[in-house]
């Protein structure tokens, strides 16, 4: 109180010294003002003062005296052109005479004032000043841009950022504000190459460059930035980034030393690595020599010397890198095979038949073991004579009728763990007629015998460097696809790998090709793993992968519009897309209740969720709603159903009911998602609509820890053969057992019996129509929508089908030519 | 099989008969003896005789394969040891012809045979049962298997096998498979009060191997008829299926018994030419498969099928709990013999309907085929009515949804929006549709049940339905409609008053 009032009379002091000042000055022709701080003696003002309080300026007098007031227009004050003009008005007034003369008299004393307030917040009076008194304007802005100079002395920058963020919004074509903005960037950047943080002075030395690329010694603190990034980047063995930084560099200030440093040093171990490659392809060690010339590459593509030894080393051993979201058997808390595993399962086995395309929905299957099936009796005998020669591109080698016999006998023995209990009820026997021809005995007739028969199939494990010793040759000799290399050849992952990617695993042909080949197919295939689909696509565009697949809809359609990515890859439509579905556990106690599997029924915005979360455009084509687990071009599906419409209200009303039957308690139910970001935004916002009904919902995201149940499970898959797949499906032990169907309804068991009893394919798809009604109408399931799947691969790469069925369709067929980024990367 | 090392099996002697009985038993075996084969004759007995005092007439069929070694000589040696040995354990009861096959029998050929099928080339004429013993010698051990032919019942008994490496014990083995073999016949009769007795042959006569040739309390005994015409002549042996007859008590040839059926009244009235017999079988398999079929529809056995297995345990033990089980694809059950409760109850289940609900023990016959109605017609109704349930639940909740809105929307005096939900309201199926639909469902299927002549069916369709319909008639009532619709016109008109 005491202090406002001492602060209140001393306002009072200047201002009535001020107003004696101006009287004088306005009263007499040389003023003689009194009481005011001279300007050497003015401090500027804190930070604070100018963040918090009222703007106020300086004018200066012609005694030096310094009167504060506040801010005074126009901005900046034209002092000296005011000075300027009066001078000239004088001068014209001499000339004049009357009214004239008078005219520009009021003239001249309007532009001899200036109008001033003093900073006395209760004082509201206005005061003229003459002009002839001011020997300068210092404005508030100057005044900031001081303090600004001295924080920046004081090293004190965020201040000085508050203080210059706050000008440069207010005031950005200030004078000097522009350049203080500037030397804060510079000294921002060294504090944080100080504190160790080289990326963030990088951003701050681009901004700095962009607004003045002749600032004093920014090349210097570039060049010391960029040194010790690229430095850092080379000790991560990350060269792609430490190419980046340095094709930064160049860019901004080309043939800077540092540059040049890292360009020949970079450029030597490049030579030296493709040197070692050479040797190692003279040691027939095709392999290493394709993995150094890679690496070669990486090290510094731009010596053109490294282009002929990498295109032959590259082509000698082709290996194929693959960028992924998923690898196989990775997802914990997904209790069902994922469509990775199934994906990378296909590489490893080698089925009796295996899906060559599908027309109309239905799948049709090629045999790359057999030359020749033929039914005998109706069909309760088929002869299959075995492939004596393969073509030298074929990864399969020449298999006995007694390994074949030895296959299907494990998958009918039930004391296998391979057992099928399908396969066994249709099988009654095989019998070896020849060590290339068999014959297999049927007890039933099945509609089709190669969809049955592609379970059966030889796969090849990780090997291990110690193979086991009780096992005979001929079951560890590999048939043929590829197998998963183990872990000891992966260690050397960084060296393949792309810098982005998580993990790495390989794959490599199970049997070589011989070394007389003049055309060599892909021998290896490297699979990156990334955290997302935009690294993915990164890496895509970097070069650091060659194909990828199963990419969101929306990065999809945002790389089919780019021009520039369709010169360089392929954009392939695979003909199996993906459903999507929510599936209720038959164990669940809770789903056994009717209203409530029908709450949720209703409580699911399909199109919405479609369109916001999944193709994130109404328009796209490459998604649609479906009413079947199976694909809707299926001649099974039974498009013809209704699913329930989404009523919040009616959910509403049908969870009161469950939660009445259930005793006045609905118990949180639990929810595992399939892996993916798709899969995983929708099902969190299916769970949101659950939650508005009353529902507590926890949904368990693959990478989270597994469960102890699971009641809803959010699936993605395909199902091309659902008479064969959807027993599996339903199965509570993912197998074709009756047992896996104990907790289904006497009605629905009996259906799916039907649809294993099936004799034609006719008979098959009205069956798997009439279950599917039953299925979704007694909301055992609640079919979403299926979305279009699209194979992308780098226009270096030959030989793979126009119309895959899978990712891996044929890939022993495909060819590599030599390719590698010619440019630093940008 | 069974392995015999020792002098485990050496008969005991020490067989002690009263008087009267000894020299009956003199009596009865000097007349047997003295009897010459007579191979056409029908094995119906002399009525002289009581059947509790007839010996069984025994023919022991021999079969040898095996290494060289083992020269006729001594399998005539063991032969003669071994008609010895049973003299000695069934002394009186049997009355045992030793026979060599005058074509080899194998293993593989006795284990063959079904229960039921026809007399073996094996059998001797004349005897009440043959009992083929084949015996293979191998480095040493002998390998025993014997099987009885029983003519009364015209069946097969389950295989005695036995292995035995002591060559001092190999006529004892024999006996002993044999003695196993052997199934004990009972005459049985139905008393007024219902309960079962009956009498078995030659159980006056006491036997050194009790367990093995005897009737004992638990034992089962499963139950056929014989039919003869006016002049006492056989047509016709008939099984009675799914029937079992538990023994409670016995009395020197005297048995009680305990009847396990699945009918009411398995066996016919008293009839001079209906003769009521039971063999006593043992489980002897190690497991039983049931085949449950639908009533002609032998191609398509019922797979996936639940069913439910609980031990028949007497009324004073607290009752188990029941397994449940479902069949395979083949339709089939495989059950496992449990010793300790051989007597067990099968429930066949198809939805919520009881298709069969049979006594069975595990193990007496390695395999069962289980006749039921087919009730596909019916279990489709089902399906079709949780649906329609289903499908209710939704329109009532849907539907009173839709009423509380026009509720809300006539109070707030928003007619637009009232129009456009009572024509939402209109659009639902009404009650007559879902009725409509019941009654369509329920023709068709009745109409099925009723070709397939299935009265039960019929039924259990007809109740089905009535239920859903009971239940649609309550829940999508008119009344409450209408009334809504009159409140809204009454609120409408008085809204439309005040505006004026």
């Amino acid at each position: 109180m005491q202090r406002s009032c001492r602060q209140s009379v001393f306002i009072l002091q200047i201002a009535l010294t001020a107003w004696a000042c101006i009287a004088s000055a306005l009263l007499a022709d040389e003023p003689v003002p009194e009481g005011l701080t001279k300007l050497r003696d003015m401090q500027t003002p804190t930070a604070q003062t100018l963040l918090n309080e009222t703007p106020i300026d300086w004018i200066v007098l012609l005694n030096e005296d310094v009167l504060r007031v506040h801010q005074i227009s126009p901005r900046p004050f034209p002092l000296q052109e005011r000075k300027q003009a009066i001078a000239a008005k004088e001068v014209e007034r001499i000339r004049l005479a009357g009214e004239a003369k008078d005219r520009v008299t009021r003239e001249i004393e309007e532009l001899s004032r200036l109008i001033v307030t003093l900073p006395d917040e209760t004082d509201r009076r206005e005061f003229s000043l003459p002009i002839r008194q001011i020997r300068a304007v210092i404005h508030h802005e100057e005044l900031v841009l001081r303090r600004i100079e001295l924080l920046y002395a004081e090293n004190q920058l965020s201040l000085a950022y508050e203080l210059l963020s706050r000008l440069q919004r207010e005031h950005p074509n200030w004078s000097g504000v522009n350049e203080a903005g500037q030397n804060f960037l510079s000294l921002e950047a060294r504090q944080k190459l100080k504190d160790g943080q080289p990326e963030s002075a990088l951003r701050l030395l681009n901004e700095l460059y962009e607004r003045n690329p002749r600032f004093p010694e920014l090349q210097t603190t570039l060049a010391a930035v960029t040194k010790i990034l690229a430095e850092s980047a080379i000790a991560n063995r990350q060269f792609s980034r430490a190419q980046y930084f340095l094709n930064h560099l160049n860019k901004k200030f080309p043939n800077d030393p540092v540059y040049q440093q890292f360009e020949k040093e970079l450029g030597r171990q490049a030579t030296e690595i493709m040197q070692k490659a050479d040797e190692a392809a003279a040691g027939k060690d095709f392999r290493t020599a394709s993995q150094l010339a890679r690496q070669s590459v990486q090290r510094w593509p731009l010596l053109n010397s490294l282009a002929g030894p990498f295109k032959r080393h590259a082509e000698r051993d082709q290996q194929l890198h693959i960028g992924v979201t998923e690898l196989p058997g990775q997802h914990r808390a997904y209790p069902f095979p994922t469509l990775a595993d199934e994906q990378f399962e296909r590489l490893t086995h080698v089925s009796l038949f295996e899906i060559d395309r599908l027309k109309d929905g239905v799948a049709y299957y090629k045999t790359r073991l057999f030359d020749d099936w033929e039914p005998r009796f109706l069909g309760r005998r088929w002869t299959l004579t075995l492939r004596q020669f393969h073509q030298p591109h074929e990864s399969l080698r020449a298999v006995s009728a007694y390994e074949i016999a030895q296959r299907i006998q494990s998958r009918v023995d039930p004391s296998s763990s391979e057992y099928d209990e399908r396969l066994a009820s249709f099988l009654d026997s095989v019998e070896i007629n020849s060590p290339t021809q068999l014959t297999l005995h049927f007890r039933r007739v099945p509609a089709r015998i190669e969809p049955l028969l592609a379970s059966v199939a030889f796969s090849h494990l990780a090997t291990t460097s110690r193979e086991d010793s009780n096992t005979s040759k001929s079951e560890n000799e590999p048939v043929g696809g590829f197998r998963l290399v183990s872990e000891d050849l992966a260690n050397n992952k960084k060296d393949q790998g792309t810098e982005e990617s998580l993990r790495e695993i390989f794959y490599r042909r199970a049997i070589p090709e011989s070394d007389r080949q003049k055309q060599f197919h892909i021998s290896e295939i490297v699979v990156h793993h990334f955290e997302s689909p935009e690294r993915v696509v990164q890496a895509l565009q970097r070069g650091d992968i060659d194909m990828t697949s199963g990419l969101p809809d929306v990065l999809l359609r945002q790389l089919q519009r780019n021009d520039l990515f369709n010169r360089q890859f392929f954009i392939q439509k695979i003909q199996q897309p993906v459903t999507h579905l929510l599936q209720f556990n038959p164990n669940s106690v809770p789903l056994k209740t009717v209203e409530l599997r029908n709450a949720l029924a209703f409580a699911v915005d399909r199109p919405r969720i479609l369109n916001d979360f999944v193709l994130r455009d109404s328009k796209s084509p490459n998604g649609r709603l479906v009413s079947t687990p199976y694909y809707s071009n299926n001649p099974a599906a039974n498009n013809e159903l209704v699913p329930r419409q989404f009523d919040l209200s009616a959910g509403l009303a049908l969870a009161l009911a469950a939660r009445h039957k259930l005793q006045g308690t609905l118990p949180a139910l639990t929810m595992v998602v399939a892996p993916g970001e798709v899969a995983k935004e929708a099902a969190e916002e299916i769970a949101r609509s659950w939650r508005q009904i009353g529902l507590t919902i926890n949904v368990v995201h693959t990478d989270d820890s597994p469960p102890e149940q699971w009641d809803i499970a959010y699936r993605t898959l395909q199902m091309p053969e659902p008479a064969l797949e959807l027993w599996p499906f339903l199965s509570a032990d993912q197998k074709n057992t009756i047992v896996g169907l104990k907790s289904y309804p006497d009605w629905i068991r009996q259906q799916l019996i039907q649809v294993d009893r099936a004799g034609s394919p006719t008979s098959i798809n009205s069956s798997l129509k009439e279950l599917d009604r039953l299925l979704v109408n007694s909301t055992t399931l609640i079919p979403l929508w299926e979305v279009d799947q699209f194979l992308i691969v780098r226009k270096n790469i030959h030989g793979f089908p126009q119309n895959p069925v899978h990712s891996f369709q044929n890939i022993e067929q495909w060819t590599l030519d030599a390719w590698y980024p010619k440019e630093l990367p940008q | 099989m069974r392995n015999s090392f020792g002098f485990s099996g050496i008969v005991r002697r020490s067989v002690q008969h009263n008087l009267l009985f000894a020299i009956l038993l003199l009596c009865i075996t000097g007349i047997a003896q003295g009897q010459s084969p007579k191979p056409e004759k029908p094995p119906v007995h002399s009525p002289v005789t009581p059947l509790n005092l007839r010996p069984y007439k025994i023919a022991v069929v021999i079969s040898s394969s095996g290494d060289s070694t083992v020269s006729a000589e001594t399998i005539k040696r063991w032969e003669i040891e071994c008609q010895h040995l049973l003299t000695s354990w069934h002394s009186g009861s049997w009355n045992t012809d030793f026979h060599t096959a005058s074509s080899s029998i194998t293993n593989n050929e006795l284990a063959a045979y079904t229960r039921t099928a026809p007399a073996p080339h094996w059998h001797i004429s004349g005897s009440d049962k043959t009992i083929g013993v084949t015996l293979s010698c191998h480095t040493g051990s002998l390998a025993i298997a014997s099987r009885e032919w029983d003519q009364l019942s015209q069946t097969y008994g389950p295989v005695s096998q036995a292995e035995c490496h002591d060559e001092r014990e190999f006529a004892n083995e024999i006996a002993t498979t044999i003695t196993q073999a052997f199934r004990p016949i009972v005459e049985l009769k139905l008393r007024p009060d219902g309960e079962i007795e009956g009498v078995i042959q030659a159980g006056e006569f006491p036997s050194q191997h009790q367990t093995a040739s005897h009737i004992d309390q638990g034992d089962m005994l499963l139950p056929f008829l014989r039919v003869l015409n006016r002049k006492q002549e056989l047509v016709a042996i008939q099984p009675i299926p799914w029937t079992y007859l538990q023994v409670t008590g016995t009395d020197r040839a005297q048995v009680e018994c305990t009847m396990h059926s699945t009918f009411q009244s398995p066996f016919p009235k008293s009839s001079r030419r209906v003769s009521t017999w039971a063999l006593r079988e043992r489980p002897s398999y190690p497991k039983t498969v049931v085949t449950i079929i639908p009533r002609g529809k032998k191609q398509t056995p019922l797979a996936a099928t639940r069913c439910e297995l609980i031990n028949i345990t007497p009324e004073s033990t607290s009752p188990a709990s029941p397994r449940q089980l479902l069949t395979d694809r083949n339709g089939s059950l495989a059950l496992e013999t449990d010793p300790e409760h051989p007597l067990k109850r099968l429930t066949v289940f198809s939805g919520q309907s009881v298709l069969a609900r049979v006594p069975i023990v595990v193990g007496i016959v390695p395999e069962l085929e289980l006749d039921v109605p087919d009730d596909s017609a019916r279990l489709a109704v089902e399906g079709e009515i949780a649906i329609l349930e289903s499908e209710l639940l939704d329109l009532v909740a849907t539907r009173e949804i839709v009423m509380a809105r026009i509720r809300t929307a006539a109070d707030q005096e928003r007619w637009a929006k009232v129009d456009s939900l009572l024509a939402e309201l209109d659009q639902l199926p009404s009650q007559q549709a879902f009725l409509a639909r019941i009654d369509k469902l329920q023709l068709n299927s009745i109409f099925a049940a009723q070709q397939a002549k299935d009265r039960v069916a019929e039924l259990r369709i007809k109740r089905m339905c009535e239920t859903i319909r009971t239940s649609a008639q309550k829940h999508l009532d008119h009344t409450r409609l209408n009334d809504l619709k009159t409140n809204v016109t009454t609120e409408r008109q008085q809204f439309e008053k005040r505006s004026m």
